[in-house]
């Protein structure tokens, strides 16, 4: 074993850069940053550990890429990711926060659909009587295709959606739409209803597989992994 | 077999080669093939935002080759080259090597049937293989079949012969129907109730895409009983016995009449059905198989493969069938027929 810095990668925003360091926190792992915008910090007693504040997608390419050592990011980020990054990282803890689900959300005026079965009807009823392809608007295409495909469902067509995803079908960009939702409140306004759910997602702690060789991750991983 | 050889067959078959084009707009496959194909096209915009691929299939280029000549006479092609298609196994190639032979536009069915069927076992003939089994079979009387079993709701008839080129979702689907449990009677209640509210509206109010005349069409066309019902249980069971049917040729039509009758469904099917009847061909076993050629979705009629012996492992040489529905679905204002047969390169 080598005795290398081991680089740990944190949520930089939001609420959940919050809870990542409360699990530091707990863990009695003191980050120190010289300033609170500092995007880089130490650990105080660990000289060999240095703290990366990231984007949470941007933390999984990271460890993909072995940049990284070990990293906070969300499970639907990891799964949505490719499979060549994928591969080279293992899930080492499931926390109990960050939580959300991945929905397959439709208008609620649609009484005919209430379960996916239903959607494969009428994504050739799109086909037969307009022509076209359904359309679903996601940030989660991986994963939006192999729903549709596990569903039996072909006849679609993803619309890009970088922000506003449960309007899309409003708007007419979209007849339907695959989202995150964590109370639903959202898509209750929006005046959508869940058909089924793709995944159930909560923040995780990730590690590189290449870095378990690395002296002190193992240590450093198990210390993470107390909620 | 040396591909010289190959070609000459079809040309002597009257088979005109023809070059496809490399690349193909990607709405063409998507429609086709839905847009979970898309992860395997190799595709790319051009610079007024059109969507092209790489061609992922050449006898989809070859119908959209027809479709652009405008020709409108009965038409014989034969292609050779390269489809493309991004693989999710790394030790895949994107590469697959492609031979296929068509005829389109004629006005005999039956004698363009026989004529591909005729040729195909010509190639074999000339290749290193001494014996073959022909596989023949018609997706037409599968349809049939769904369409008699009456005691399944209407869309799940659709849905059953919309599905049958896919065999694992095609099984889930029958296991579904046997033991369906996501119909919450509750909610059928409430929706009920809704739809009621629903039918004093404006008929032709747009929801997300979809007319209220056709949300609330699809919703009384739904059936809600309850699909654990003996009689679905039963319909399952006649189709999976029927996709078990398999017998030599000239026993075909006894079988299957047979078969209808004992689940006391009107059909007849007679020999004429059958493009060959008799099992006369010297090293060839012609048998009727209800479960071949799967996996290709635009089969609508007649479909045949010829299997083969390779390192005592049964292997498909060549495969073929009726497409009558492609040439109109890929954009052709006419429904033309058209019938024809891939071969399986990597085993010449």
């Amino acid at each position: 074993m080598t005795k290398e810095i081991i680089t740990i990668l944190t949520l930089s925003k939001g609420r959940m850069k919050m809870q990542a360091e409360e699990v530091f926190k707990k863990n009695k792992l003191k980050i120190i940053q010289k300033s609170e915008r500092s995007l880089i910090g130490t650990i105080k007693g660990y000289p060999m550990v240095r703290v990366l504040y990231m984007n949470a997608t941007e933390i999984l390419e990271a460890l993909g890429k072995n940049i990284g050592d070990i990293g906070i990011s969300g499970k639907d980020i990891w799964r949505e990711s490719e499979p060549s990054i994928q591969s080279k990282i293992s899930l080492a803890k499931e926390y109990n926060w960050g939580k959300s689900d991945l929905v397959v959300a439709v208008d609620n005026n649609w009484i005919d659909c209430i379960n996916p079965t239903d959607l494969e009807d009428i994504s050739y009823e799109f086909f037969q009587k307009h022509k076209r392809l359904m359309r679903c608007a996601t940030k989660f295409r991986n994963l939006s295709n192999s729903w549709f495909n596990s569903k039996g469902i072909t006849q679609y067509e993803l619309i890009s959606s970088k922000g506003a995803t449960e309007v899309a079908n409003q708007l007419g960009v979209a007849d339907l739409c695959i989202d995150l939702s964590s109370t639903g409140e959202t898509l209750r306004q929006n005046n959508l209803k869940v058909i089924d759910t793709i995944l159930k997602s909560s923040a995780c702690l990730f590690y590189s597989k290449k870095s378990v060789k690395k002296k002190g991750v193992k240590k450093i991983i198990k210390l993470l992994s107390k909620d | 077999m040396k591909s010289e050889n190959l070609s000459n067959i079809l040309k002597k078959n009257g088979f005109k080669n023809i070059e496809l084009d490399s690349i193909i707009e990607s709405k063409h496959i998507l429609k086709r093939s839905g847009g979970n194909f898309r992860q395997y096209l190799f595709s790319f915009y051009d610079q007024n935002y059109t969507e092209y691929a790489l061609r992922s299939d050449l006898s989809i280029a070859s119908v959209i080759k027809f479709i652009n000549d405008k020709n409108q006479k009965k038409t014989k092609w034969s292609y050779s080259g390269e489809a493309y298609r991004k693989q999710n196994k790394n030790n895949q190639s994107p590469v697959i090597k492609q031979t296929g032979f068509e005829i389109f536009n004629s006005n005999s069915k039956a004698e363009d049937d026989l004529e591909v069927i005729k040729t195909s076992l010509e190639i074999f003939k000339k290749s290193k293989f001494k014996k073959c089994v022909l596989n023949l079979s018609n997706i037409e009387i599968f349809h049939v079949l769904i369409n008699k079993l009456t005691n399944l709701p209407l869309r799940w008839r659709e849905k059953i012969k919309r599905h049958y080129s896919r065999e694992v979702y095609f099984e889930q689907l029958l296991k579904k129907l046997s033991d369906n449990k996501d119909i919450n009677p509750k909610i059928v209640e409430q929706d009920k109730k809704l739809a009621d509210k629903f039918r004093k509206k404006d008929l032709n109010t747009i929801y997300s895409g979809r007319s209220l005349k056709d949300i609330l069409e699809r919703f009384d066309l739904k059936n809600y009983q309850d699909p654990r019902n003996l009689s679905n249980k039963k319909s399952v069971k006649i189709i999976k016995d029927f996709l078990k049917i398999s017998c030599p040729i000239e026993k075909a039509p006894n079988v299957l009449n047979n078969f209808f009758k004992k689940n006391n469904l009107n059909i007849l099917i007679s020999a004429d059905y059958f493009p060959i009847k008799k099992n006369n061909i010297k090293n060839t076993k012609v048998v009727f198989n209800t479960n071949i050629n799967r996996t290709v979705n635009y089969y609508t009629g007649m479909t045949f493969n010829i299997q083969v012996n390779l390192n005592n492992k049964k292997e498909i040489f060549l495969s073929g069938g009726r497409f009558d529905s492609l040439i109109k679905d890929l954009g052709n204002k006419k429904n033309l027929n058209a019938v024809g047969a891939a071969i399986n390169i990597s085993i010449l």
